[in-house]
């Protein structure tokens, strides 16, 4: 799992994940991923090149979207593949991490 | 948990696993050995033995283990979360493998565990998704 981070307008982070999103993983992002929510006010997660999201991923995501809300921001999912959105829609999380499927679409959200 | 992925790696190829049948293989086994390994903490990873066979054309996962015993399908489905406030991750990993798995059996005998899961591939030009129930 490969993590890279740049910055969009309105204080937003954009994460790119790469690889499988599984306990190794997850574990090998945790730390990065919670420093680049922490330190903007909205984070874009760009999810096309993950091939693969086990639950403890999902709770990353999860915690990560937490923290940013209480601070008055938002976390959005660019453009996750099929399964791994099948595999969000299962747990039925789709609603606390929106998918969008553009950087403007996501920068539209963060503006509403 | 590395071992594991390689070790799918290998056997998909091997074995010529589906793709469909490949990704739900995956989510149920990666799920079930973290499971087991979080909840026991002495079990260590040489204690969890996994197996995959095709019965014609259906996969069966065996997964082992010398732990406590513990009966996933006796597990009630998670609450689905309805906000970032209330949402507490957990119970995910056995929701999706009930999801996944075309059926599964869990027996345990002399100290072993042993859960099976078994995946039939979606019929010839249906949908590529598994089913969901």
């Amino acid at each position: 799992m490969e993590m890279q981070f740049t910055t969009l307008p309105q204080d937003t982070a954009k994460v790119v994940l790469s690889g499988r999103l599984d306990a190794a993983g997850s574990a090998a992002i945790d730390l990065p991923f919670n420093a680049a929510a922490g330190s903007h006010r909205h984070v874009l997660v760009d999810m096309s090149a993950v091939s693969f999201v086990a639950s403890i991923g999902i709770r990353t995501l999860v915690l990560g979207a937490k923290t940013i809300q209480r601070r008055g921001g938002k976390l959005l999912l660019l453009n996750p593949r099929t399964e791994v959105e099948q595999v969000l829609e299962t747990i039925g999380v789709t609603d606390l991490l929106p998918i969008v499927h553009t950087e403007a679409e996501a920068l539209a959200a963060f503006g509403s | 948990m590395v071992r594991l992925s390689d070790w799918l790696d290998l056997q998909e190829h091997r074995m010529a696993i589906p793709p469909n049948v490949a990704f739900r293989l995956r989510q149920c086994l990666e799920e079930a050995v973290v499971n087991l390994i979080d909840h026991t903490p002495a079990l260590s990873g040489e204690a969890i033995a996994v197996e995959l066979d095709w019965r014609d054309d259906t996969l069966v996962a065996a997964v082992e283990d010398s732990g406590p015993p513990f009966d996933p399908r006796a597990v009630p489905p998670p609450n689905r979360p309805t906000s970032l406030e209330t949402a507490v991750p957990g119970g995910w990993g056995i929701h999706l493998i009930r999801s996944f798995a075309s059926d599964i059996g869990y027996e345990t005998t002399a100290g072993r565990n042993r859960l099976s899961l078994s995946f039939v591939p979606p019929a010839a030009g249906a949908d590529t998704m598994p089913e969901q129930r």
